[in-house]
């Protein structure tokens, strides 16, 4: 469904990401780890349109989308809940769900969208009328969430949900997701929380400084200790499952 | 008592037109991070092409009015889409010369073309003094004060309740969000840079019509605009309209009661007292609208 | 810029046939020579605040005017001559540029433009307004001119046009000196490093605040003699000397000129003044043609008319110089094939073979409940640790840990709430700013920076030196007037680049550095302002294995030379390969700290980094 093939991103001179291969077939759920600064965000911006790869194809369901602006990146179905939630702070919870289908606006059924997404959250349709910022993390992060389903995307990106959460409000905010996932939508989850993310996700990927070093079965991940060793820096495993 | 409030209406119908003037500096800065030093010339060319229009061409008042900030946008989406879009990746250094040099190109082309006297913008309102509240005013200072009354709400309205709105301030406060569910900045920028030089347009023709229009009133202008965008806190639209209303309102104060020579000074005094004790501006933080 | 002999003769020439100008053009030529004089002094002097500073300053004219005026007064109201106006006027100027610059140099930005320019405009307003004292709109006439009143004392001197110009002539060379010898010497490389990267002059010692007003001072004197003369010249002073166009005007200048060069005002100025004669004869059509070039100027050459000229040039010759340097080249970073980063060696896995005792050294860092917080956040809660003299001590933690904020805080870039720091035996008070710290001997580096562009490699490494230096305001004074001698700087930043193992002309210019060098680079001007403690913030981040390799080796060749290491890292092999001691982060707090072998291991740390459930995978 996704592929990126031999992505090279660079910022000015300083190479961010070096000849990136990873797939995310229909339906799944794949998660993508690494330590901070190693280019997780880096890639999520790339496929999102946000950033031009200097090398490499993206193929979205057969199509290339390298390059193209993030308007038509979300008119085709991708959507993406960026790190630290960014969510208009000074714009109620309904204005900034309403803003996430804005790809949509001319159409009437952004109202049964909004509907919808009040269905799935009651606690965002009893607080739609306040100022976003003034919520909590977690409630922030739904928030972020529900505005990334407001363009009914086929998949959906999120960038380190659990990022600054209180434990019960992690918890939550991953069973939001797993439900998101369940009900048909193919999800690709970045994360510096290992354990968290292999917990939920099918198949996983960790990239350090640029570079994939590791793929596998997210359960065989869990289980052994590469991920330790590839986050530790205590020899770095080569071996693919 | 009374000439203080006398001088309060004063300051509040020229405050309104100089909110107006900050108000779209404040956008064009906070959507497409431009520092505009011609934002001043839309200020005067809108009084000046309402002045022609009226005047020369002997159209009626308020259509002379419509066409004349119609012609300044047009003028300002010009602009926008040839020159400006140039200057995406510069420097601020070569945003300000490149500005610079528009307003004196502009200004100077009028110059040429209408001379330096300062001209009257015929209205249909008579200049005969009205009362009430024991306060006096004309006609054409009410028409004034409503009209800027009714753009500000307006565009308080499309700002809370249009699609538009909402994507321009999405925009402004967070914009790699507004990006990512699919919001063109760049055609926003283009929508915002229109509408913040129509603003410019109508507080020129505005105050055109109060007192009068001449080719070097945008040079004045701009640097008042950009005064009361930093009394009332860079990328603030709250702090702009108040900002606007407290420099109008300080004017009129020093003009009344000391001396009018010096009404232009107080804006610079404003200015350094506020950098002076709260730099952020009086509106501080960045982005509430 | 060293001044070969060439250029040297080529400077006397010019101002020989300058200089004789007189004797063979006519009176209005001479005029318009002698125009474009005045603003040679008064674009040096914009130039040095915005040119080598980096701060534009709209308030310029408000010296020009107060030179202006007080010639013009001391002169028409008192009878005094040039001889002593011209350096009251200077004096005036010095006196308005302290106290000017005292209350503006603290604003950046948007807003220093504003203030400068408030109160260039408030200056216009007060001479227009104060009639009894300037005359008022109508200004001041009888200004005592040589030219027009003959038997005035020292009329003799400069009784002509002719010697109007060698005035004017000789103060533009005189300025010109000193500016030569500013830019040329380490003032002139601390503003530089100031404009191109504040938190990095910062960082080596460079004190913003005195070179800023150095700038703001010098060319404000500039600007009031420029004001003096012009008022003699034309025996006559009004308010339009303050007014926004001459602002616009010199300005324009410098920036077609070229910001940042020292022959780019006169070029800038020249050329203007030429250009205005030359639209003279359309006179109505002057003021927009002008408008018109100014909007295409600078769209198409930004850089200016002196640096487009340079640059060519110096593509023209580093063409045969990039070639050589290819060999070394960093290892293409454009497309590995496969994601298999080479298996890591033994070493990294255990520690570095230096047991943490601990006791490595008496101490040299001492951070105690090291606190701060943003708005409700505690970004640094009450962390502690130390850095013992001849170690290498790495702070780690997950995203938003607070490991920045923390070096943030140790080196003076952010004020603390609540906590000590104690460095080599001195507690560091809390309103410290970062160049103190750094004049402490805590030198530090920064994970994302602009970094010092487009100048030569030798020269970036030399703006570090600073702090060796010893640059007190008399040795700043003998800089000026007289030069500082080389004293071995280009060996000593030749050394350092070979030290860090940067095998590059020092000629080369930075830009054209690969990251990875640049990041090298870095380490280089820290390393030249001679850190009893560096401070390295994500050295490697952004780097290739081979790249990051050769930073350990660097690190801890520089650890065994006897310097002490403090730094912020993501990458762990580094981390565990290079550390005698870490310190962990999370969430503001210190949750681990030990050697390596028992950080990988520590529980809470693998918690923090994997997630719950993850300490269960530990053998």
């Amino acid at each position: 469904m996704l592929q990126l093939e031999d992505i090279d991103v660079k910022y000015g001179q300083r190479q961010a990401l070096f000849g990136l291969n990873l797939h995310v077939g229909e339906g799944e759920f794949v998660t993508l780890l690494g330590a901070n600064g190693a280019g997780k965000t880096t890639t999520l911006r790339t496929i999102s349109g946000l950033i031009k790869p200097v090398r490499g194809r993206i193929r979205f369901y057969e199509e290339d989308i390298n390059g193209r602006p993030p308007s038509a990146i979300v008119s085709r179905g991708i959507s993406h809940s960026p790190e630290g939630r960014k969510v208009w702070p000074f714009m109620s919870v309904e204005d900034n769900l309403l803003l996430g289908g804005y790809v949509h606006r001319h159409k009437r059924k952004l109202k049964d969208e909004l509907q919808r997404i009040y269905d799935l959250y009651p606690r965002l349709h009893e607080r739609r009328q306040q100022h976003a910022g003034t919520l909590s993390g977690g409630e922030q992060q739904m928030v972020a969430i529900g505005r990334a389903l407001m363009s009914n995307p086929r998949m959906l990106i999120l960038d380190e949900p659990s990022l600054g959460l209180a434990p019960i409000m992690i918890d939550r905010t991953m069973d939001l997701i797993r439900d998101i996932h369940r009900s048909g939508i193919t999800v690709l989850l970045v994360e510096q929380n290992a354990a968290l993310a292999l917990e939920i996700s099918d198949r996983a990927y960790v990239i350090e400084t640029g570079k994939l070093v590791l793929e596998g079965a997210s359960a065989a991940l869990l289980k052994s200790d590469y991920v330790q060793q590839a986050y530790l820096g205590m020899g770095v495993a080569v071996q693919q499952d | 008592m009374n000439e203080i409030l006398q001088q309060l209406l004063n300051g509040i119908i020229i405050g309104s037109s100089y909110a107006l003037l900050a108000v779209g500096l404040t956008l064009i800065f906070g959507i497409m991070r431009i520092v505009n030093f011609a934002h001043g010339e839309f200020y005067m060319l809108g009084g000046v092409f309402c002045f022609y229009l009226a005047s020369r061409l002997g159209i009626n008042y308020f259509a002379a009015l419509g066409l004349a900030l119609v012609l300044a946008m047009a003028l300002g989406a010009l602009l926008e889409r040839s020159i400006l879009r140039w200057l995406k990746d510069a420097s601020i250094d070569s945003t300000i010369i490149v500005t610079i040099g528009l307003s004196v190109f502009i200004q100077n082309i009028t110059l040429l073309w209408m001379g330096p006297v300062p001209r009257n913008i015929p209205t249909p309102f008579s200049n005969a003094p009205l009362s009430a509240f024991g306060l006096t005013f004309t006609a054409i200072q009410i028409f004034v004060l409503l009209v800027t009354a009714l753009v500000i709400v307006g565009f308080h309205v499309l700002l809370k309740h249009t699609f538009l709105g909402k994507a321009m301030r999405a925009t402004f406060t967070q914009r790699d969000a507004a990006r990512l569910v699919g919001i063109d900045t760049d055609r926003i920028g283009g929508v915002t840079f229109i509408l913040g030089s129509g603003m410019a347009a109508l507080a020129g023709a505005m105050l055109g019509s109060i007192y009068l229009v001449y080719p070097s009133m945008g040079a004045i202008a701009v640097l008042k605009a950009f005064i009361i965008v930093i009394v009332g806190g860079l990328g603030n639209i709250m702090g702009a309209i108040v900002g606007g209303l407290i420099l109008g309102v300080a004017e009129s104060f020093v003009s009344g009661f000391i001396s009018s020579d010096y009404s232009e000074a107080i804006g610079f005094f404003i200015v350094i007292a506020v950098l002076l004790f709260k730099p952020q501006g009086l509106f501080g933080r960045k982005g509430q609208v | 810029m060293r001044t070969s002999k060439f250029m040297l003769t080529a400077i006397v020439a010019i101002a020989a046939i300058a200089a004789a100008a007189p004797f063979v053009l006519p009176n209005y030529h001479l005029h318009v020579l002698t125009t474009a004089g005045l603003f040679i002094l008064l674009t040096s002097g914009l130039n040095l605040i915005h040119g080598y500073i980096g701060r534009l300053s709209l308030g310029h004219t408000a010296f020009y005017g107060l030179g202006g005026y007080t010639a013009g007064m001391l002169s028409a109201k008192l009878g005094l001559g040039l001889l002593i106006t011209l350096p009251m006027a200077a004096l005036v100027t010095v006196v308005a540029g302290l106290a000017l610059g005292h209350i503006t140099l603290r604003f950046r930005g948007a807003q220093f433009v504003l203030v400068t320019l408030a109160f260039g405009a408030i200056l216009h307003l007060f001479a227009n307004n104060l009639v009894e004292i300037t005359g008022g709109p109508m200004g001041l006439p009888g200004v005592a001119s040589p030219l027009i009143h003959q038997n005035l004392p020292g009329a003799h001197l400069f009784g002509s046009r002719a010697s109007f110009y060698w005035l004017v002539l000789g103060l533009d060379l005189l300025a010109l000196y000193f500016i030569w010898r500013i830019v040329g010497s380490p003032l002139g490389d601390a503003m530089i490093a100031v404009r191109e990267d504040e938190n990095l002059a910062q960082a080596v010692g460079i004190n913003e605040y005195r070179y800023a007003m150095l700038a703001f001072v010098f060319g404000a004197a500039l600007a009031g003699l420029a004001g003096a003369i012009y008022a003699h010249y034309v025996s006559f002073v009004s308010p339009e000397i303050f007014h926004f166009n001459i602002m616009i005007m010199i300005l324009v200048m410098v920036i077609l000129g070229s910001v940042g060069t020292m022959i780019g005002p006169v070029i800038g100025s020249v050329l203007v003044v030429l250009l205005l004669e030359v639209l003279r004869l359309q006179d109505a059509w002057r003021e927009p043609l002008f408008g018109l070039i100014l909007v295409f100027a600078t769209l198409l050459f930004p850089q200016g008319l002196a640096l487009l000229v340079r640059n060519g040039f110096q593509r023209l010759f580093h063409r045969q110089m990039g070639r050589q340097a290819d060999g070394t080249d960093a290892p293409d970073d454009s497309g590995p094939t496969a994601p298999r980063p080479s298996p890591v060696p033994a070493v990294a896995r255990a520690a570095s073979g230096r047991a943490d005792t601990g006791d490595t050294g008496d101490l040299l860092l001492s951070v105690q409940d090291l606190t701060v917080r943003f708005g409700g956040l505690v970004a640094v809660d009450h962390v502690s640790f130390e850095v013992r003299r001849g170690q290498i001590v790495s702070l780690i933690g997950p995203n938003g840990a607070g490991k920045t904020t923390t070096l943030n805080l140790v080196t003076g870039f952010i004020p603390r709430h609540a906590g000590t720091i104690r460095f080599n035996g001195a507690d560091l008070p809390r309103r410290l700013m970062p160049h103190e710290v750094a004049e402490q001997g805590m030198i530090r580096t920064f994970q994302t920076t602009r970094g010092l562009q487009s100048i030569a490699v030798g020269k970036a490494v030399e703006t570090g030196l600073h702090r060796t230096l010893g640059l007190n305001w008399p040795n700043i004074f003998k800089a000026i007037t007289v030069g500082m001698p080389e004293g071995g700087r280009t060996a000593r930043a030749e050394a350092l680049l070979k030290r860090v193992g940067l095998e590059r002309d020092p000629q080369e210019l930075t830009s054209n550095l690969s990251y990875g060098e640049q990041r090298l680079l870095e380490v280089a001007v820290a390393l030249a302002a001679n850190p009893t403690l560096l401070v390295l913030d994500e050295p490697v981040a952004g780097m290739n294995p081979e790249e990051t390799a050769r930073m350990m080796k660097l690190i801890r060749n520089l650890r065994d030379t006897g310097v002490t290491v403090l730094l912020v890292e993501h990458d762990m092999k580094l981390v565990m390969g290079l550390s005698d001691h870490i310190v962990v982060l999370d969430h503001g707090k210190r949750i681990a700290r030990g050697c390596p072998a028992e950080i990988q291991t520590h529980s809470a740390v693998i918690e923090a980094y994997l997630g719950r459930g993850a300490a269960h995978a530990t053998a």
